[in-house]
Order: C-alpha cells, then structure tokens, then sequence
C-alpha cells in the first residue's frame, strides 16, 4: 500500500547553514564542509524557514522508502555534528605478551603497526580523507582517530581493527586486537567496551599463571622444601608484575 | 524542487491519452489513489485514471462536484481560457493543431513566408558583420 505522503523535519542549529540542491546536501559550520549525496534515494528535501528547518518527503512510497526518511535526516544529523563538534573515536591495544608497537607517520594521516603478537610483518594502515590519528599521551597504548564525517572517521578505526585480527589460531585464546574504546561526538562518551577485554585478557593471563602454578605445587609436593614455597612466591610475584613467566626453566630447579 | 502541481478538486488539467486527447478538464473528485473523477463544460462528468492527466497550473475554486452551472461559472471567473491560451503550452498547443490542419496551399505560404525571414535575418547578419570587421 503506498502512502500518498510521508514527512518529516528537523531543526537545524544557528551556526550551520544547509543547503541542498538535486539531493546533495552540503553542510557548512565552524569545523568545516561536508557534502552527503542522497540521490539514490527517492525523497523529497527541501529547507524551510529560510535553513532553519529541513524536511524530508516520500510521496507515494512503499514501507521502505518511508523507512529512508528517518534514516536520511539521521545521516545529515551525523554531518551537522561532525561539522559542529566532530567526532573522536579511540582505541586501545590489547595484548598478553607482545607490546604492540604503533607508529603514527605522514603527518598523523598513517599509522604503523609492528610486532603484533610478535610477527616480523609491519601493518600499515592510512587514514581516509580528513581523519587525523594520534597516540594518546596520558593513557597507555591508546590511538586516538579525529574528523569531521563519521563514516571516514568509523571507518578508519575499523581498518586498523580488521588489520590485527589474529589468524590460525584459537581466538577465545589470543585475545591480542586493536579495539574500539569508545567514540565522543562532543559530549557523548562510552567506554566500556574495550575495558571488557582488557580485563578478560588480563584475567587469562592470570589465570594461566596460577594454573601453571597449579602444577608448579603439584610438582613441589614431590619435594616438600623451603625452596619449593620460595618458588611458589617468586612466581605469585612473577604473575602479578606481567612479566613473562618462563616456567620451564623454574621447573627444573 | 517540491511539487507545485497537486491534485486537488479544481485542479485543471489536460487529458494526454484516450478519446478527449487535448481536451482541458478539471478534476472534481478523487475517487482512489488512481482515478478522478473529471468534468468540463462540454461533456459528460466521468472518472479517468491520472495517468491519462497532466497537471496545469490553473486552480479553480469550486466545491466537491458541483453542478454544471456552478462548475461553468467558477470557470468563466477564474478566466480558465484566456489563462490557458496565454500560457506558453497552451501558445504551444494552439500552433501545433493550427499546423497541422493546413492544407497544401497553406504549407506553400509558409514555405514562402520562412524563406522571405530567412532572407531578412541573414541581411541583418552580413550588415552587423561588416559592422564588426
């Protein structure tokens, strides 16, 4: 059943100014300029009260283009807060042995990454158009992306993510990655995401060294000796200061 | 870029395709999302799909099917023909059917009357030419 017309509007603040011809709707504000092409859509713009408002149109449209009307108003949202405040996204890195080593080149636009999970190949991600990357300075193994659109900005958070995933291996066990922290549009903030895994690998970790310290008892009680508890201590310490616990050669004292 | 053109009762428009091909009607109820129903001063009050329509921008003031001689009135006050015959499609309209009712004799004059413009307009050219040079 087509619906003869479907409407809706949307306020547009004081230091933007829309304007929209042939369905390109260009947004212009203090951060700069950012142009989205709605012509694959079949609806209707058109600004009223002289850019104050904008309203989107469906005449005659079936249940999914009346559906693109929201999400049409939703995407120039996007561009009016990318051009008012932008959008930062960060990300942290998460892993168990291997420091991952990130080095931001060409003028924050790439970013480099080594020795993820130890390998000798080097990932070099570039950043798309207008995102600029940079290395947090206060919080540890953290990359910040900023831009203006959020597509480009998600986008390129979302490379660097796909290029360290971890390959041939069992991945509820290698947990090293490059995850999404948390992204800001101005205001908004949540970070819980990537705190999960952190947690979760350094909950591993530990658990995998009190395991093995597990069979270190087990093995000791063989031979019940001061050594033996001073050994069970060293290893206590061994796992909470993240070092690389090299058991073997503890093994055979 | 909105529309401008709605379908409205007193809404005028042309029948593009069927019997009353050219003919000017105005919409005096929406019978579906498909159909009208059309009246003019000429015929007989009948629904047509609104395919078979296109829109002008002449708008009449009449109430949901009103009576022939309201309909006529509302026509004659709001100058539906001088409005239409003024308008550049209608202008339009007027040339193609007096064209193409023209007899041999009349396709002969014209051919003349083109030949005589052309020969005028080019004489003007070659002199602003001169001018110019």
């Amino acid at each position: 059943m087509k619906t003869i017309l479907a409407s809706e509007t949307m306020d547009i603040p004081e230091e933007v100014t829309v304007q929209v011809a042939a369905k390109v709707v260009t947004v212009e504000g203090p951060r700069g300029k950012l142009t989205r092409n709605f012509k694959h859509l079949n609806l209707d713009f058109q600004l009223l009260e002289g850019g104050r408002k904008l309203q989107v149109d469906a005449w005659f449209g079936t249940r999914r283009t009346m559906a693109a009307i929201r999400t049409a108003i939703s995407h120039v949202q996007n561009l009016i807060t990318g051009v008012t405040k932008g959008y930062r996204y960060r990300m942290r890195f998460v892993y168990a042995h291997f420091p991952i080593n990130a080095s931001i080149t060409n003028s924050n636009t790439a970013i480099e990454i080594r020795n993820f999970l130890g390998e000798k190949k080097v990932r070099k991600v570039d950043m798309l158009d207008g995102v600029t990357i940079l290395r947090s300075e206060k919080v540890k193994d953290e990359l910040i992306l900023d831009g203006n659109d959020v597509e480009l900005v998600s986008r390129s958070a979302a490379l660097i993510n796909q290029k360290c995933h971890v390959k041939k291996k069992d991945i509820r066990k290698f947990l090293d990655a490059s995850l999404l922290l948390g992204f800001l549009a101005g205001e908004s903030h949540c970070s819980w995401l990537a705190s999960i895994a952190l947690l979760l690998a350094r909950v591993v970790r530990i658990w995998d060294r009190w395991r093995l310290v597990g069979e270190l008892l087990l093995a000791s009680a063989w031979r019940p000796r001061m050594e033996t508890l001073d050994l069970i201590s060293t290893n206590a310490l061994v796992s909470c200061s993240k070092q690389p616990l090299r058991l073997h050669s503890l093994l055979f004292m | 870029m909105p529309f401008k053109r709605f379908v409205e009762i007193g809404r005028v428009a042309l029948v593009n395709y069927g019997k009353d091909y050219g003919r000017l009607v105005v919409i005096v109820d929406v019978v579906d999302q498909n159909r009208a129903l059309i009246d003019a001063p000429d015929m007989v009050r009948c629904q047509i799909n609104f395919k078979r329509l296109s829109l002008t921008d002449i708008k009449i003031d009449i109430k949901r099917v009103p009576k022939k001689t309201t309909l006529i009135k509302a026509m004659e006050d709001a100058d539906v023909k001088n409005k239409w015959e003024n308008s550049s499609w209608g202008k339009k309209l007027i040339v193609q059917k007096r064209r193409a009712s023209l007899n041999d004799f009349d396709r002969f004059k014209v051919m003349l009357a083109r030949i005589k413009r052309g020969g005028a307009i080019r004489q003007e050219l070659a002199k602003l030419k001169k001018a110019a040079a």
